[in-house]
């Protein structure tokens, strides 16, 4: 199993897209990445078959996943984080921009392969779902 | 002080609705009406995080809620939100009262004819709409405040072939 730590970049409409698109001009194009994105048509059920899908294709050979949403507030997140909650090896992300992801996705194609980590110092720039809903839950 | 806004959105609350909806109505509760979700203890979980802050979120089944609505009056200004017009239409014929409902989104899935963009009806969810027009209840379909405003009557009778 590769070491790698496998990603998934969704949003509302075609950010996802724009964003990995745009991360591979500047970093050149990384595996391990699937992008789901949802449109204003997409049922729940279309949004969960396809993170599924893609989690499961990153299982393959990733040992964790991350997930990286655009709104907490967003069907992104909220499938995002119900696919967590049935998982034990997913870390949910809320707010990207290309800043972030050049930074975390070249450090771990530089062979960071520990999520906590890979998040270290990106703690102050996007909001993580797993601790919101541990604080909640105390 | 009560029911601002009743909506249909089987996406229930989610970006369009934490932040267009509950800041133009001065939203300071939703209360989320299902079956299902009320029994889903994970889908209660997701949506205690979607919420704005300061906003607070219930879920009740449908039956109990029509039996709260008439035992409490609700003092806080009030969204509602249905994932489906068979769930609305049975609260009006509980006699919860409101003179307007706003269609967001019952999206296609099969079984589902579609009738508008982002909504889809069952022949029994069509119907519904029809009673709910009925009853003389305003049904309009509307994504965000704001965007363009379908009436239901327009669209009820049609059948938007090939397309999701």
């Amino acid at each position: 199993m590769d070491q790698k730590i496998g990603i998934i970049i969704t949003s509302h409409g075609k950010y996802c897209f724009g964003a990995v698109d745009s991360l591979n001009m500047i970093i050149g194009r990384s595996d391990y990445i699937k992008t789901v994105s949802v449109t204003p048509t997409s049922s729940v059920q279309d949004i969960e078959e396809q993170m599924k899908h893609a989690y499961d294709e990153l299982s393959q050979d990733c040992k964790e996943v991350l997930i990286f949403t655009d709104l907490i507030c967003g069907t992104p997140n909220n499938v995002a984080v119900k696919l967590m909650m049935e998982k034990d090896n997913i870390t949910v992300i809320t707010g990207y921009n290309l800043a972030i992801l050049v930074e975390i996705i070249n450090k771990r194609n530089c062979g960071c392969n520990d999520v906590s980590e890979l998040l270290r110092d990106e703690e102050e720039l996007f909001r993580n779902s797993n601790r919101i809903l541990k604080k909640e839950g105390e | 002080m009560a029911i601002e806004l009743v909506r249909i959105d089987d996406r229930l609350i989610h970006g369009q609705i934490a932040t267009t909806w509950i800041n133009d109505y001065n939203i300071e509760q939703v209360l989320i009406i299902n079956d299902d979700v009320v029994k889903d203890k994970m889908q209660q979980s997701v949506i205690s995080m979607t919420a704005p802050a300061n906003v607070k979120v219930k879920v009740f089944g449908v039956d109990s809620f029509i039996n709260i609505y008439h035992k409490n009056p609700i003092k806080r200004r009030t969204m509602i939100i249905l994932t489906n017009s068979i769930d609305a239409y049975k609260l009006a014929k509980g006699g919860v009262k409101f003179p307007y409902l706003n269609v967001g989104g019952m999206r296609f899935i099969n079984g589902r004819t579609k009738i508008a963009t982002a909504v889809s009806v069952t022949p029994e969810e069509r119907q519904a709409f029809k009673d709910i027009i009925g009853l003389g209840i305003d049904v309009k379909i509307q994504m965000i405040p704001r965007d363009d405003i379908v009436n239901m009557e327009d669209v009820i009778d049609k059948d938007v072939e090939g397309e999701r």
